[in-house]
């Protein structure tokens, strides 16, 4: 009888990946169990080209490991295998994301960007829209709503960017380096933001950073060496 | 309404927000709508020439042509009542053709003549409407030309009509009049009404006429022998007819009633004479028996608007046709009128002719207007797909451009469409982004096309003479316009005419399809896109 799944918001067991590189294959993950519970967070450091970045994609099923197993909030998704339709809908529900260089859509503006993740999800509506705002006003760009994304600073983008990750209530955040392209009191800002809303919000956080102090700030450090995490 | 996230965002992508539209959509669509104006243009000012074409090849020469292979109708009388009797035909004009030489003060010319029956013919071929002015150009101070058009009527045995060539090459013209001033008449009449010329026939005399009033509704007219004012005619009321070379006035009363005495003072120049020979009389020159040439006045002068008409014409009376050729009761065949709901349909007029050269039997053919002028329509049918064979490449050129414009998009928006992904799009949305662009542009083009077109349809003439001035210059421009007639060109909206309606319909349907077509690949690309490198794309 299978054991049944813990009651992680993300879990990962046995994912490996490898790159053909010429004649050889390089490794770049061996055998990374790595699990979230909602509303705590994992914090992933390691040097550059490491393995940190592939490891979200992996997580985000964006790339195919070699092998492993993958579960969102306790669903089980083959991390072997390119996404299907029904797995990029689940991704768009239970999955939020931010990255470095916030990628938002340039010819919306600020709340059109947010709105777009429950675009995505099929989710629109007045509700949503409500949401929008709401977290537009807590992570305090709430005022520049009908602002093109041109028209913000580094910081604020990262806030709506935040903002859309969270719109359609993920029960996991990925965050990819989120103030690598920011000062230090915006990344510390954001940092703050990412953490308060990861609690509030019941969603397990997966952040990759260089940053010592923001690993330390949460629940759990983990350290990528070599392809292997553990603790540092 | 939940716009499916691709249409949104490909919606977003054409018309961005605070932008109201990008420029690659204004110069996409607005490519789109110039290829789609032009082609429903060309093929709607093609069929608009070659709906001229017909019109006017149908009015020189009827519906139909019956003739028999070889030889002549034994009695044409009873082939005739025979084709008047099908259901289908409407009027029947019997026709002898041939080549005559005329001759003016040695002014020569050899033109096409035909003779016809003028009541019967009429009613096939409108030779009322061919009838020009034909007099000659006057300059004369203190006169106005006053010279009525010629009617039908006038076609008699010893009367033709000749084509503006051939009057040319001669120097003949028909009964002229203009009307000059008498100062020591003026200054006495009462009425200030005018007088007109109503009938001139070939027959009418050249010298001075004159209309003496005496009262207000009667006068005399003398001819220009009457010195003594011994009155030819005494009018009291409104006639039609004085009589074989009197001309017949109209009085145009003023607010002042003529009063006795009031005159009016007519130069007319009497119809020109001239000389006609045919092939038969050298036949009987052969025999020694030496005919003079016949004398006919010419009653008028007529232009035929089809071009493949023959030049040098002549309009002459069935009974002079034959006594000229030497063949009395002989015509050559018969010019026929079918109904216009037959005649509307180049297949039932088909099938009519068909029906027709059946009841007839023997030897005869019946040729439908569109066979015996097949070599011009090709030509024009020719001219028209070789002009979409070269608009196609122009629209297509567009949808290259749509195609580069899109895939510089793709490479443009790399991380952002890896972020789709990342956030929940699947590759099939991801690549309907870019395909529903194609579509938008392609339809909003389309539209914007047709809108064009219509604007170019509504205001053609305004817009060819600009062209036409400004490419082949005034004179260049008088001669287009005297062969296009492009005024008189008649271009249908599509809510008047099926063909119209379906030409943009066509038209419009190609730009979409070419400009969703044109966002496959770029689509095509995008979709194919590795999320997680295109995160990473610089």
């Amino acid at each position: 009888m299978s054991e049944e799944p813990a009651p992680f918001a993300l879990e990962a067991k046995g994912l490996a990946k490898t790159f053909p590189y010429g004649d050889e294959v390089l490794e770049i993950l061996l055998d990374i169990d790595l699990s979230v519970v909602a509303g705590k967070s994992v914090s992933i450091r390691g040097e550059s080209g490491c393995g940190k970045t592939t490891l979200l994609n992996l997580l985000a099923r964006l790339d195919t490991a070699d092998v492993g197993e993958l579960y969102w909030n306790g669903e089980a998704h083959d991390p072997k295998l390119p996404p299907g339709p029904w797995d990029a809908a689940r991704r768009a529900c239970l999955l939020g994301v931010v990255y470095q260089a916030y990628y938002l859509i340039p010819e919306m503006n600020v709340l059109e960007n947010v709105l777009l993740a429950a675009r995505l999800a099929g989710s629109v509506g007045k509700d949503a829209k409500q949401r929008a705002r709401e977290l537009l006003d807590r992570v305090g760009v709430s005022n520049r709503e009908r602002q093109l994304p041109q028209k913000l600073s580094g910081g604020e983008r990262q806030r709506v960017a935040i903002a859309r990750a969270l719109l359609n209530r993920p029960k996991v955040l990925l965050a990819d380096e989120p103030t690598g392209n920011l000062d230090e009191r915006s990344a510390g800002n954001v940092m703050e933001l990412l953490l308060e809303a990861s609690r509030e919000e019941d969603a397990g956080l997966v952040l990759v950073t260089h940053n010592p102090s923001f690993a330390k700030a949460t629940d759990e450090a983990l350290h990528l060496v070599k392809g292997v995490l553990g603790s540092p | 309404m939940k716009l499916p996230w691709a249409f949104y965002l490909s919606w977003k992508q054409l018309f961005p927000t605070g932008r109201g539209i990008s420029f690659f959509s204004v110069l996409s669509v607005f490519g789109v709508a110039l290829g789609v104006n032009v082609m429903i243009v060309v093929v709607a000012f093609m069929n608009g020439f070659q709906d001229k074409f017909r019109t006017d090849i149908i009015d020189s020469q009827g519906h139909a042509r019956a003739e028999m292979s070889y030889g002549s109708p034994g009695d044409w009388k009873d082939d005739m009542a025979k084709l008047e009797s099908q259901p289908k035909v409407q009027a029947v004009a019997p026709y002898l053709n041939g080549h005559l030489l005329l001759e003016h003060f040695g002014n020569r010319a050899v033109p096409f003549a035909m003779g016809i029956d003028p009541i019967r013919g009429d009613t096939v071929i409108p030779i009322s409407q061919f009838l020009a002015e034909g007099s000659p150009k006057m300059l004369v101070e203190e006169a106005s030309q006053i010279t009525p058009l010629p009617v039908v009527d006038d076609l008699q045995d010893d009367v033709v009509f000749i084509s503006r060539k051939a009057a040319d090459k001669l120097r003949a013209h028909p009964a002229a009049a203009i009307m000059t001033t008498d100062h020591n008449s003026s200054s006495n009449r009462a009425g200030n009404g005018t007088i007109v010329l109503s009938k001139l026939d070939p027959f009418v005399e050249s010298g001075t006429w004159k209309v003496r009033f005496e009262d207000g509704a009667s006068y005399r007219i003398t001819d220009p022998h009457d010195e003594e004012w011994e009155d030819l005619f005494f009018v009291t009321e409104k006639i039609e007819n004085l009589g074989e070379g009197i001309p017949v006035f109209e009085i145009k009363p003023g607010s002042n009633p003529f009063a006795k005495g009031d005159l009016f003072t007519f130069k007319i120049f009497g119809a020109s004479v001239i000389d006609v020979y045919s092939p038969a009389m050298l036949e009987k020159a052969r025999d020694d028996e030496l005919l003079p040439p016949r004398q006919v006045r010419v009653g008028g002068i007529f232009e035929v608007p089809w071009q493949g008409f023959h030049l040098d014409a002549l309009f002459g009376t069935l009974r002079f046709m034959q006594e000229m050729n030497d063949q009395r009761g002989v015509v050559h065949g018969f010019n026929l009128k079918f109904d216009p709901e037959v005649a509307s349909d180049t297949q039932s007029l088909a099938d009519a002719c068909m029906n027709t050269r059946s009841s007839l039997g023997g030897n005869w053919n019946v040729v439908p207007w569109f066979v015996e002028n097949a070599w011009f329509f090709d030509l024009l049918k020719f001219e028209e797909y070789l002009m979409v064979l070269i608009m196609v490449p122009i629209g297509l050129v567009a949808a290259f451009a749509i195609a580069i414009a899109l895939m510089t998009s793709v490479l443009r928006k790399t991380r952002e469409i890896g972020l789709l992904v990342a956030m929940g799009g699947s590759r099939l949305s991801v690549g309907t982004v870019f395909t529903m662009q194609g579509f938008v542009i392609g339809l909003l083009g389309a539209i914007l096309g047709w809108g064009m077109a219509l604007l170019f349809i509504c205001y053609r003439d305004t817009l060819m003479s600009f062209i036409v001035r400004n490419i082949a210059g005034e004179e260049g421009g008088v001669g287009v316009a005297q062969f296009y007639d492009f005024y008189s060109l008649k271009v249908p909206y599509p809510w008047d005419s099926p063909d119209s309606l379906q030409n943009f319909l066509i038209f419009g349907t190609f730009a979409v399809a070419v400009s969703t077509l044109a966002g496959f690949l770029p689509a095509w690309k995008a979709a194919r896109l590795n999320p997680a490198e295109a995160l990473r794309s610089e």
